[in-house]
């Protein structure tokens, strides 16, 4: 058994992937703001900065000693919205948030232009951060890209509580929005695999079943699901996000031509695995406030009941990522996090 | 001929099957029939929450039914809303009331406010899904008495923390009460989190904010 690390990240993430054993589990923790805070900057510094950004991803790749840059912007799940034209505001050492919905009137919808990705909001800042990644390590680290889902990109432009409440009173607006959403996602999503992504997340956070009911997931995201996936079927991996209580829609979602898929919740890992198989690829993640409040064992120990959990006995097919690190993760937890998937996740070839 | 009991049961169901129109209509027609506010919200509208709640717990309903639920209730809430009389005369506190980030279940914190409203309380109610920050500005703009937050994610707690300490840097902590509740919460994580009252469910809850507010004030 050969345990030292044999595999570039790049060959570690496309192995598993591909539900085949790596030298070891690739781990990606999501150091988007934390990666500013231990590069010595401030939030703000690089939320429209492709350059600070990439070297605050880099500086924080080279510190923790894991698999995976993450390209984009520190608040990925915001790029279409603001794209569209929702404000947002940008505080100095904080995430940015969205500060304005702009399908205020149903009849706003029609108005809404699909963005630019070289031109509309900080799309372009995004690109050219995936392009700068790629160019500096791309070739052995794996540039993640990021991409929310229509359904929540739609929640963002009308506002979330008015957007749940048109799913009963007008869901024939909801279908509209999720159109030109879905085509922004394909818009983007393209744009980021050109620029060299290894590797596109794919989250839609709001669409989960736990939230929105089966039913309705299978009404009001599946079908845009599949169609902006089919845009990017073996162009790049796919890595699919959805919430607790997926199993309910798990035959639809494994019709979708993804390549890995991330369950919410490290108690749903086993029973996903058991749906999967041995040879799909699953993610096992941390919840964020785990990691910023649980001591350097504990998250250790976690790290190694969710590979017990996750990945088949006989290795393989497993990826670890974590949820959004927020900036004041403390940076031993996240060593501790890298240093057990180095240690369980070993397989040896 | 429809009588007391079918009222209140209809508003009930108007709560459970998502009704706004209907809600308003029967809110109307209790008080025609000579039904208390006070009745018409307890014995119909808040039955009817509290069924939704249980189809929501029971994965019947999801997040967009308690929306509509939800404006249901209100629908019918504020057609009884100048029926209210306060009777407690004391009771005269401000609340700011919502469910923290993260956090968009809110039934529990929507029959809180009703019943504030019904103590006698201003109760201004930001929402679903609020950032702390969006509390404190609340707070300092209305000069509120209380914050009453709803946790029922567990791994939404560090922004009650948040809270707390955004409080404390705003320099307002020591004239705004922070009462939390929510199924995410038991009294020791309230303590820990530096609340100052726990509410384990919508009656302690009103309680508890009328001994924050009389401590308040003595």
């Amino acid at each position: 058994m050969n345990l030292t690390e044999d595999h570039t990240s790049i060959r570690r993430f496309m192995t598993a992937i591909d539900g085949e054993k790596p030298d070891r589990i690739p781990v990606m923790p999501q150091a988007l703001s934390h990666a500013a805070r231990i590069s010595g900057m401030k939030i703000c510094e690089v939320t429209a900065n492709a350059e600070k950004y990439a070297k605050a991803q880099l500086t924080a790749l080279k510190r923790y000693g894991y698999d995976a840059v993450w390209s984009g912007v520190v608040d990925y799940y915001n790029l279409l919205a603001e794209a569209f034209g929702c404000r947002l505001n940008v505080p100095e050492d904080d995430i940015p948030s969205l500060i304005e919905n702009i399908v205020r009137e149903p009849r706003d919808v029609d108005k809404l232009r699909v963005p630019d990705p070289n031109r509309n909001g900080r799309l372009p800042t995004a690109i050219k951060n995936i392009e700068i990644l790629s160019s500096r390590v791309g070739e052995t680290t794996v540039v993640m890209g990021a991409l929310a889902g229509p359904f929540s990109v739609a929640a963002n432009l009308r506002g979330t509580t008015q957007f749940m409440g048109d799913l009963w009173a007008n869901p024939d607006l909801v279908h509209k929005l999720c159109e030109v959403a879905t085509e922004a996602c394909i818009q983007f999503g393209k744009a980021q695999i050109e620029a060299g992504i290894s590797g596109l997340f794919f989250v839609d956070a709001l669409a989960a079943p736990d939230i929105i009911g089966p039913k309705r997931f299978k009404e009001f995201v599946l079908p845009h699901h599949r169609k902006l996936i089919n845009e990017f079927t073996k162009k790049v991996s796919i890595i699919y996000h959805i919430d607790v209580g997926s199993l309910s829609v798990i035959d639809d979602v494994l019709k979708l031509e993804i390549n890995a898929l991330l369950p919410e919740d490290t108690e749903d890992l086993a029973g996903f695995r058991q749906v999967v198989g041995d040879h799909f690829a699953l993610v096992g993640t941390m919840a964020a406030g785990a990691m910023r409040t649980k001591s350097p064992v504990e998250i250790g120990s976690m790290c190694k009941t969710i590979i017990e959990k996750g990945a088949p006995k006989e290795g393989g097919a497993f990826l670890l990522f974590t949820a959004i690190l927020s900036s004041d993760t403390p940076p031993e937890n996240i060593d501790a996090y890298v240093k057990a998937a180095k240690k369980y996740g070993v397989y040896g070839i | 001929m429809v009588d007391e009991k079918d009222i209140l049961r209809k508003l009930a169901e108007d709560v459970i099957l998502c009704n706004p129109e209907g809600a308003r209509e029967d809110a109307k027609r209790a008080i025609e029939l000579g039904i208390s506010a006070y009745e018409a919200i307890d014995e119909g509208l808040i039955k009817g929450m509290t069924v939704v709640g249980e189809k929501y717990e029971s994965k019947e309903y999801f997040v967009p039914d308690l929306m509509a639920a939800t404006a249901a209730l209100n629908a019918a809430f504020e057609v009884l809303k100048p029926y209210l009389k306060v009777e407690r005369a004391e009771v005269t506190g401000k609340v700011v009331i919502g469910c923290i980030k993260g956090n968009i279940q809110d039934i529990g914190k929507n029959i809180v406010a009703i019943m504030l409203t019904m103590t006698g309380f201003k109760v201004y109610d930001v929402g679903p899904d609020v950032p702390p920050v969006k509390f404190i500005d609340a707070a300092k703009e209305l000069n509120a008495d209380i914050i009453a937050v709803s946790v029922t994610m567990l791994e939404t707690i560090p922004y009650l923390r948040e809270l707390e300490n955004g409080l404390r840097k705003a320099g307002i902590r020591d004239n705004v009460k922070l009462l939390v509740g929510g199924k995410a919460l038991s009294e020791d994580v309230a303590k820990d989190v530096g609340a100052d009252a726990y509410g384990k469910d919508a009656r302690e809850a009103v309680e508890k904010a009328i001994m924050l507010l009389v401590n308040k004030k003595i």
